[in-house]
């Protein structure tokens, strides 16, 4: 049984799915059958290369909003992420263009390291206040989880795996994906959005037993 | 004398897209999301 999920390292949203959905397969009695393959979908893929802002001011300017209304907004968010027992630090989190950590994402995943990639990107951003978008500090998050270091600083200088990250925006948009996270399971049932625990379970449950049959 | 009738045009195959059954969605339509640039905060 396999799941495709689209998400992005800088989605406050798929990290809390993350979780909630690892919640569930830990209480799935097939978990152990279960493959998960990460797909990369750029919330803001025009977003300038090497241009970086401090995400509640980029907010600020997108939403219109007053900075008193951000903050109220990243705390509410930082709080449902608490209930997952994840530490959100939207205060230091920083905006960039995301590509290069999805092509490390990709790099990862044929090393079959796409799941403790995509982990290690979301805390990077989300909790820990990393530039995802600097070379060094990618390779650093690539070695933690086993990328070797010398490949994944070849392949974030070129442009490999450019390709398979438009290759995963084109699919989502074909299946009609326009938010993340977004779940796949077996190729049949899509689930949308940060959805509860329960609503995964019973989706792994049914994707499950249409498999068997 | 009658003009022979022409044959049926073929039906063009579907293409691998249309053939693909679509998702079944489950769940919730308010669970938050990140859309282009924005999320449901």
């Amino acid at each position: 049984m396999y799941i495709d999920v689209w998400s992005d390292v800088v989605c406050p949203w798929c990290y809390i799915g993350k979780r909630r959905l690892e919640t569930a397969l830990g209480k799935f009695e097939h978990a152990a059958d279960v493959e998960l393959r990460w797909h990369s979908f750029q919330l803001d893929a025009s977003h300038p290369q090497g241009h970086r802002a401090p995400v509640q001011e980029m907010l600020a300017k997108k939403i219109g909003a007053p900075p008193e209304q951000v903050r109220a907004m990243t705390r509410q968010v930082s709080e449902l992420a608490a209930e997952e027992g994840l530490t959100y630090d939207l205060d230091n989190a920083v905006s960039v263009n995301t590509l290069d950590a999805h092509r490390l994402n990709h790099l990862a995943a044929r090393h079959r390291l796409g799941d403790a990639m995509h982990e290690r990107l979301l805390k990077a951003h989300l909790s820990d206040g990393e530039l995802v978008d600097d070379l060094d500090t990618l390779v650093r998050l690539g070695a933690e989880v086993g990328v070797p270091e010398d490949e994944a600083r070849e392949v974030l200088k070129g442009t490999e795996y450019a390709a398979e990250v438009d290759a995963d925006f084109a699919e989502a948009r074909r299946i009609g994906v326009n938010g993340v996270p977004f779940f796949v399971l077996n190729g049949k049932f899509g689930v949308s959005g940060a959805q509860s625990a329960v609503t995964f379970l019973s989706t792994l449950e049914k994707a499950y037993a249409k498999g068997e049959e | 004398m009658t003009a022979p009738a022409l044959p049926e045009p073929s039906q063009p195959s579907p293409s691998p897209e249309t053939e693909q059954p679509a998702l079944i969605v489950i769940g919730s339509d308010d669970a938050p999301t990140c859309t282009d640039g924005a999320c449901a905060w």
